[in-house]
């Protein structure tokens, strides 16, 4: 009966593997093939060759908005897993109020473009913020700074990555008991003290993993930096994007997009050594894997 | 029960997982009516021997008939038993009539005829008020009748209830176990029951089949398995033993007569295929001690008392002898006995018919 | 306490833009700001007579229900298969199917583009809808993931054990056991078709979508009409969250009243 089940099973699974291995992975590779072909006046000729990669790291502009997109990334994803934290916690820990949930997946599921115009509106020199300060006389002329500056680009991205970073925490959360934080409450510390000292090097994996995710996430999103960071907004997500749809260089944009992705593995394994190290992330035992 | 009918024969049984071998050397004749456990502890493969017998596991070489048919091949759905899962397994999406009714439909039986039946067996079971609560309305024993009724309705020439008991608390345990007797009584039917509860094994079944490492090693009624174990192992994992390495110093005509290194003389009432300077092992259960001597239990050996637990009516007790064994005595508490107290030398008695002689492992 | 009004604050901060949007729509004068001069059906008025905007919720809406349905069929598939797989199996299953969850749109949408382009596939409905299923398909596992893990398979083999046969186990214990999770989750599906920006945006060639139609308006000018589009949108998934929540919850109450149809006194 095993055998027949994981045959049926693995007739079952076809399907979906076979989908994601043709419009997943194969596009994966082919998209990395591209990155060693050349472009020539909008042509591209199959080559082996590291141009895109050797002029890339070269290239004082790709630095430059790769810097952008990290600076933004890391402060951003900051900004979020602080946020995401208390309220994952209240969810897992004191009310599994159902209506906070519904309220953080109404605002995930809410449309990406309708939020960004929304801080446009809201923060415009003709905005909501704007002429509600002109009003109370915090102003006396309209701030056009609001706008069109890393502040907005952050605020935005904020307001778009939470709900799916809160939803990250509260899964990591769920994984540890209550009884650990009751534990540690028993034995004396505060609930400020139990999140620090049993929750957080516990749900340390799960807590970097939302972080990794959001920054991957937020780097990678050129729609929101462009839109409301003018100038400041250049990021490589951008340049990539123009590569495949201005420039016509498809090579280069694909070489650049494998560079963000080293250099998000490379943030990685940084922030997890830095971890480690510092004693903020502890190695766990897999327990599901003692258990078979 | 005059010459009850084998309704299940497995012979020869072998089950292979990859390179462990779950079951080997399986002979076992199921009768007809009978409640037949399958005890032993976990990982003897009592579990895998039951779902054999249902379906979910094919024997890798030997045979399984029920009711005189080889049933190789067949699938579970067309096989003449049913099972109670060890949690259940009753369907979240159904009520309690619906689940019970699940056998029946699937059968293609008629909506008047299902009904009555179902019905019929929730009153067996108790469950009349409860057909139409869901299954998360209800309680852990009465989710043991649904799982029950659910199976016995569909009228399977054998049930198989695989460690039904052990989700259950101890005190609905008890009343769950006697349920079960009353069910058996009413419907008939034939159990197969799994469990690695000593207890409920002795309290429920006609025959224990005891299991060891995927092996058969007794076969018995349960209280001669008791009384009369044939191996170590099973003297152990029935009950509680007082056991000594003896060596065999003479076999006549009345017993054979075993001694310890410490020079402790076990005479015991067998005689089978024993010889003289063979190591056995001596099995004594503590309730077959006691401190006082007399025609039935003329042997004895000298000791200390190190602790008492009083349990009620009985007391343990446990005598360091001279030669440093420990043995455990359970006496029966009755005012007018002066028995020791911590520290006091004593004599420990007991009879040569209560003495039983094991293979030395 | 204190952590009550940081939650709720947080919650203000994530809803307030939103509502902001909602009010405006309805705002009589085309300034975005404060007083707030009265309110006006005129954007929403002026909505309904633009085919532009009518053709690209049409398209919308037909991508998106296109992608729930590939995406339920493969998922569900998928899913049935969890329930087959140990440990190796689910690890193989779920990092081929979760990963684009963690990746950029811009990822997802430039090697879909070279793929097509490659295979000289004609960018069209289809193309969108391949590259919207495979955004959809992580959400939907991951849903289902959480379900299929209290699935206890023994229901499976009770359900042969009673005489039913796999096609009768699969249609009465195992399909409506998963199917009201199944089709929340492929509501989530249509959700993020719906929505979806960046990958489309490469995979369209010369299709609209209702956000790409979006952004062409927000990219010309600041026009309170992209207020109304924007309540309509967002009343939209709202209504698509509560009925992805109420077909999940839906199981319980359904299968009661089918039961008490049939309740009649017992002997």
């Amino acid at each position: 009966m095993s055998l027949s089940r994981t045959r049926t099973g693995a007739l079952l699974a076809t399907p979906a593997i076979l989908y994601m291995l043709v419009f997943f992975v194969v596009p994966s590779l082919i998209l990395f093939a591209y990155s060693f072909w050349s472009s020539a006046s909008y042509r591209i000729v199959p080559d082996f060759q590291f141009e895109n990669y050797l002029g890339s790291l070269a290239s004082p502009v790709f630095w430059k908005v790769t810097f952008n997109a990290i600076r933004i990334g890391l402060f951003t994803a900051a900004i979020t897993l602080i946020l995401s934290i208390p309220v994952g916690y209240y969810l897992v820990y004191v009310s599994r109020s159902q209506t906070i949930l519904y309220l953080i997946l109404i605002t995930w599921f809410s449309s990406y473009l309708v939020r960004i115009y929304a801080w446009r509106t809201l923060l415009g020199t003709s905005g909501v913020l704007n002429t509600v300060l002109l009003q109370f006389g915090v102003i006396d002329h309209p701030v056009s700074a609001f706008l069109f500056s890393p502040f907005a680009v952050t605020i935005t991205l904020v307001h778009i990555y939470l709900p799916f970073c809160i939803l990250l925490v509260v899964s990591s959360l769920s994984e540890i008991k209550r009884d650990l934080v009751d534990a540690a409450r028993d034995l004396g510390t505060s609930s400020i003290g139990a999140f620090f000292k049993v929750i957080a090097p516990n749900a340390a994996n799960g807590l970097v993993g939302a972080f990794m995710l959001t920054f991957i996430l937020v780097a990678g999103d050129y729609v929101t930096p462009q839109m409301l960071g003018g100038s400041s907004g250049q990021t490589t997500g951008l340049l990539i994007a123009d590569q495949f749809r201005k420039t016509g260089n498809w090579p280069l944009g694909a070489a650049q997009a494998f560079l963000m992705f080293g250099v998000s593995i490379i943030l990685y394994v940084v922030i997890t050594v830095l971890g480690r190290a510092t004693g903020l992330i502890v190695k766990r035992r897999a327990k599901t894997e003692r258990e078979i | 029960m005059t010459n009850p009918k084998t309704i299940i024969e497995i012979r020869d049984g072998k089950k292979v997982f990859g390179n462990f071998t779950a079951l080997t050397d399986i002979n076992l004749s199921i009768r007809q009516g009978e409640i037949l456990t399958l005890l032993g502890p976990s990982g003897c493969g009592k579990t895998t021997l039951m779902r054999l017998i249902a379906g979910f596991e094919t024997l890798t070489s030997g045979t399984v008939s029920i009711d005189g048919s080889d049933c190789a091949g067949t699938p579970p759905e067309r096989r003449p038993v049913n099972m109670v899962f060890q949690r259940y397994a009753l369907f979240p999406h159904l009520d309690v009539f619906e689940n019970v009714a699940f056998g029946l439909k699937v059968k293609g039986m008629s909506k008047a005829e299902v009904k009555e039946r179902v019905n019929r067996m929730l009153h067996i079971v108790q469950l009349d008020n409860f057909a139409n609560r869901y299954i998360d309305e209800i309680s852990g024993g009465q989710s043991q009748r649904v799982a029950l009724a659910r199976a016995l309705v569909n009228g399977p020439k054998v049930l198989l209830l695989d460690e039904p008991l052990a989700a259950l608390d101890l005190k609905i345990r008890q009343h769950m176990l006697a349920e079960m007797k009353r069910v058996h009584t009413e419907t008939g039917a034939t159990f197969v029951y799994v469990t690695h509860d000593q207890d409920e094994a002795m309290i429920l079944s006609d025959r224990v089949v005891l299991m060891e490492k995927g092996r058969i090693v007794q076969i018995d009624r349960p209280e001669d398995m008791y009384a009369r174990p044939k191996s170590l192992f099973a003297a152990k994992f029935l009950g509680e033993t007082n056991l000594f390495d003896a060596t065999v110093s003479a076999v006549n005509g009345i017993g054979t007569t075993a001694v310890t290194p410490a020079g402790i003389p076990f005479l015991g009432a067998e005689t089978a295929d024993r010889h003289v300077s063979e190591r056995i092992t001596v099995s004594i259960r503590p309730e077959s001690l006691s401190f006082q001597g007399g025609e039935t239990a003329a042997q004895s050996a000298e000791g200390t008392v190190e602790d008492v637990v009083f349990i009620g009516s009985r007391s343990f007790y446990t005598v360091r002898l001279d030669d440093q064994s420990p043995v455990r005595v359970q006496v029966q508490r009755n005012g007018r006995l002066a028995l020791p107290s911590i520290g006091d030398r004593t004599r420990v008695y007991w009879d040569s018919a209560n003495i039983v002689m094991l293979p030395h492992t | 306490m204190l952590l009550r009004i940081i939650v709720w604050a947080i919650l203000a901060f994530l809803l307030a833009p939103l509502l902001i949007i909602v009010l405006f729509s309805f705002h009589a004068s085309p300034a975005l700001s404060f007083p707030f001069a009265g309110f006006s059906l005129r954007w929403y008025e002026e909505l309904f007579g633009n085919a532009q905007l009518a053709s690209a919720v049409i398209k919308s809406m037909t991508i998106a229900f296109l992608t729930a349905l590939v995406t339920l069929l493969l998922g569900a598939t998928a899913s049935l298969a969890w329930l087959r797989f140990g440990h190796a199996g689910r690890g193989m299953i779920e990092a081929l199917t979760v990963t684009p969850i963690a990746l950029p749109g811009l990822f997802v949408g430039v090697s879909l583009l070279v793929l097509f382009a490659q295979s000289g596939t004609q960018l069209s409905t289809a193309t969108i809808v391949i590259a919207h299923v495979v955004i959809a398909i992580p959400i939907l596992i991951v849903a289902m993931k959480a379900r299929l893990a209290l699935f206890d398979p023994s229901l499976e083999e009770a359900a042969r054990d009673l005489g039913a046969s796999q096609m009768q186990t699969f249609a009465r214990v195992t399909l409506p056991l998963i199917a009201p999770t199944l089709i929340a989750s492929s509501i989530l599906a249509f959700a993020v078709s719906f929505d979806e920006f960046v990958v489309t945006s490469f995979v369209a060639g010369t299709e609209t979508t209702l956000p790409m139609y979006i952004w062409s308006m927000m990219r010309r000018t600041v026009t309170p009409l992209v207020n109304a589009i924007s309540t309509l949108a967002l009343f939209f998934s709202i209504a698509i969250l509560v009925a992805s929540w109420v077909i999940g919850q839906a199981r319980r109450r359904s299968a009661i009243a089918g039961r008490l149809e049939q309740l009649e006194p017992l002997p």
